[in-house]
């Protein structure tokens, strides 16, 4: 008799049980899906945003401001038919220090470690090796400036150059002086001025700009790294 | 009496009262069955639209498709892009603070009214009107803040050209409701409206960094020489695609309204020139391909004169002897290219110009195109001559820029393009003009007039450039205007394989000290090809290399050279 009784509240448990199971489950699958939905909507929103922002950062950068600043503030010019070089072998060519004795030597060999023997045997073949007079202070900005402008797409022979120029002792605090130098408000606002005064003696502009450069050298000497690449390559 | 009178009714209305019980349920199952069945209805659209419904994001539409698509550069750089703008707008009508203050707040937010003009907007009782178009966020936060309901805000499609001013005339801009109403905006709107198209941005042929330095070096030209105008075209010379095209002055798409009429007219597809000498290559080219001129040592009689009829046609620089064509091509002699040209004869001409596109208007998309002038029924012997040395005869700028590829590609005609050419837009079937032979040829002349001609302002070392100047009078009121001209310098590099045309124009150039008081193309415009060639050369591909050149053998046995000049 009671077991009867219970008979039917157990399957009320278990039909209930069951629904309620079932019901959580498609809750919980429900869940999910908003879930997902959410992150769906994020992505579109984070997309409009980079569509926004892309466009804010075009407008603001937009090609007449750039030149604005290219031309009014930072002075620049066209890279003239010297500055592009042929090949490797012309970009070796700009390197003209002495080698001394310790790059010289074979000792120098065996203690350059990653790809050491192919990195240094290229550089006694560099054709520009008789220029014995070159000052040896001159030499790591003789070295690095082809680097900079270079534009030769052979990077694989380029690196022999690349690390030689990095054994010179006096490499490492340059490279740092060149980056204060950019965050130097007061030598951009001297380069500002200096090109503004050009851009008013615009009568003949090469003959200015020979003017300029030596002005702004001598308020910062490290700026004739960016300097003397353009000389030298009009000389080449 | 009266209770008998009641009882039958009493009767009558027991008898009646299970019809009317019957009649009340059925009225009340009515009644239910409607409650059920709208309750079913309801229940079943439920569950309907919860089965059925697809939830997804992508049945949503996509909201990153764009009301209006892009424009872009052919490196991709936008030009024109639709983004969600914030509008600002008042309700007078609704009006609940005081008009006077509110005024005076909105002329501090927007000074571009006074405040008279906003109490004018407030005290109008309109319904709506717009305050500003295109606020910023932070402006639209500031009007929030002013408290006053009547305000609205609402985020609408705008159009917006990132680059400004950049490329004006191509791009043309859009009227308030989204429809392009000039430029590529207008030929393009269908493409650009269309909801299975405008998902993808549109390439232009352009270059944004190459339109930018033409723009640039030919308002510095403009300014410099107090011209009125300017034009300026850069064509890829074996595929018609413009890499860049300007003309000066040009409004701002982004606010067409404002600016000049001056600015909304094409100098480069839609004015009409008589662009003198640099037809002269054209001419030299026609005879060459007639087999008139078959050396360039042929020799011409350029005395100080050449009387035809009533008309008399004369030299800047006069030779007063016998010259060779490298000669008149270097010197520019107009009375040597008229004898050439009378040889050619008028039908050889017109039918040479007329493959050349020069007697139609120019062939590209933009409907912002001029009529060309010619001679017409009375392209008799004189004016074929005039013609031979681009007077008597006006065409675009652009027409002159086609014509210059035409005659360095080999010789094949091809519509000038604004469309990128890929896959989905080839390169267009050409047809020939010129023979190879005679494109080949031409090179090493137009490399001479830049060497040791009339254009050595527009040299670039390195990059090769080949080129023609010419000056000629600007019609006005049917007359020559001896007091205004029209200089254009026509350049093509690198001469020893050629790949671009470079056409600049000034309109109406002043001398200055610095030209010794001349206003000829070789002083004012010719510089201007030099500076964009130099600048962009390399951004086009051309390597610069001093040790390259044109054939120059072909020409320099042909020149004279006297220690006068």
């Amino acid at each position: 008799m009671s077991a009867r009784g219970f008979k039917s509240v157990g399957w009320v448990a278990a039909v209930g049980g069951a629904a309620l199971s079932c019901y959580m489950l498609s809750l919980r699958v429900a869940t999910e899906r908003n879930e997902l939905a959410r992150v769906e909507r994020q992505i579109i929103a984070a997309k409009q945003e980079i569509r926004a922002l892309q466009t804010e950062l075009g407008t603001r950068g937009r090609l007449s401001q750039l030149e604005n600043w290219n031309a009014d503030v930072l002075a620049l010019a066209a890279p003239v038919s010297g500055q592009f070089l042929e090949d490797e072998f012309t970009l070796a060519s700009f390197d003209q220090r002495e080698p001394d004795f310790a790059e010289r030597s074979a000792v120098r060999l065996a203690s350059a470690d990653t790809g050491g023997a192919a990195a240094v045997k290229p550089v006694p073949a560099a054709p520009a090796a008789p220029a014995v007079e070159a000052p040896k202070d001159a030499a790591p900005e003789a070295v690095a400036p082809p680097i900079r402008m270079a534009s030769a797409p052979a990077p694989a022979e380029m690196a022999p150059a690349l690390r030689r120029a990095s054994f010179a002792p006096a490499e490492k605090p340059r490279v740092q002086a060149r980056t204060s130098l950019l965050t130097d408000a007061k030598l951009s606002a001297e380069i500002g001025a200096a090109a503004k005064a050009e851009t008013k003696a615009a009568d003949k502009p090469a003959a200015s700009k020979r003017a300029v450069k030596p002005a702004i050298a001598a308020k910062a000497p490290k700026l004739a790294i960016a300097i003397k690449p353009a000389r030298a390559g009009a000389a080449e | 009496m009266t209770a008998l009178a009641a009882h039958p009714e009493r009767v009558r209305l027991a008898g009646e009262r299970q019809v009317t019980m019957a009649l009340t349920y059925h009225r009340l199952m009515l009644v239910m069955l409607v409650f059920a069945g709208v309750t079913m209805l309801i229940v079943s659209r439920l569950l309907y639209l919860q089965l059925f419904t697809d939830r997804s994001v992508a049945a949503a539409g996509n909201p990153l498709l764009p009301a209006r698509g892009d424009l872009v550069d052919r490196n991709g750089v936008a030009l024109a892009r639709t983004i969600d703008a914030w509008s600002i707008a008042i309700h007078p009508d609704k009006l609940l603070g005081d008009p006077g203050e509110l005024a005076v707040k909105l002329a501090e937010l927007m000074p571009e009214r006074s405040v008279a003009q906003y109490r004018a907007i407030l005290t109008s009782g309109k319904s709506f009107v717009y305050l500003s178009r295109r606020a910023v966020p932070e402006l639209v936060s500031a009007a929030n803040a002013l408290g006053e309901p009547a305000i609205v805000f609402d985020q609408e499609p705008e159009r917006l050209y990132p680059q400004t001013a950049l490329a004006a005339h191509i791009l043309g801009w859009t009227d308030f409701d989204g429809r392009g109403v000039a430029g590529m905006e207008r030929v393009l709107d269908d493409r650009l409206r269309d909801t299975a198209t405008r998902g993808a941005p549109v390439a232009l042929s352009i270059d944004a960094r190459v339109q930018a330095v033409l723009e640039r070096e030919l308002g510095a030209a403009m300014a410099k020489f107090s011209a009125i105008g300017a034009a300026g075209v850069v064509l890829d010379l074996k595929t018609g695609e413009v890499m860049a095209m300007t003309s000066l002055p040009q409004r701002n798409p982004n606010a067409p309204g404002k600016g000049s009429a001056d600015g909304e007219f094409n100098r480069a597809t839609m004015g009409v020139y008589e662009l003198g000498s640099t037809f002269k290559p054209f001419t030299v080219a026609m005879a060459m391909d007639s087999g008139i001129v078959k050396s360039f040592g042929k020799q011409y009689n350029c005395s100080s004169g050449l009387t035809i009829g009533k008309y008399t046609i004369t030299d800047t620089h006069p030779f007063n002897r016998r010259c060779s064509v490298a000669e008149i091509m270097k010197e520019s002699s107009n009375i040597g290219t008229a004898q050439i040209a009378a040889e050619l004869g008028s039908a050889r001409q017109k039918e040479f110009l007329r493959k050349m596109g020069f007697l139609d208007p120019v062939s590209i998309e933009l409907n912002e195109r001029g009529r060309t002038l010619t001679p017409g029924s009375d392209w008799g012997e004189v004016a074929t001559m005039t013609v031979g040395y681009g007077h008597g005869i006006a065409v675009t700028p652009l027409h002159l820029a086609t014509g210059y590829a035409t005659l360095f590609n080999g010789g094949v005609w091809r519509p000038a393009t604004l469309l990128k050419i890929d896959g989905r837009h080839p390169v267009p079937q050409g047809r020939r003009v010129f023979s190879e032979d005679t494109s080949y040829r031409m090179r090493a002349l137009l490399r001479l007039v830049v060497t040791e001609g009339t254009g050595k302002k527009a040299n670039a070392p390195g990059y090769r450039v080949g080129g023609k100047t010419g000056t000629a009078d600007k019609v006005s009121g049917g007359r020559y205007a001896a007091a205004s001209v029209v200089t254009t310098f026509a350049g093509v590099f690198p001469m020893d394989a050629p790949r671009f045309v470079v056409v600049a124009m000034l309109d109406d150039p002043k001398p200055t000290a610095e030209t010794y008081g001349f206003r000829t193309a070789g002083w004012n415009v010719a510089p201007v090809v030099s500076k964009v060639v130099a600048r962009t050369g390399s951004l086009l591909g051309i390597r610069p290399d001093d040790s390259r050149d044109a054939k120059m053998s072909e020409v320099l046995p042909f020149v004279q050279r006297d220690g006068a000049d």
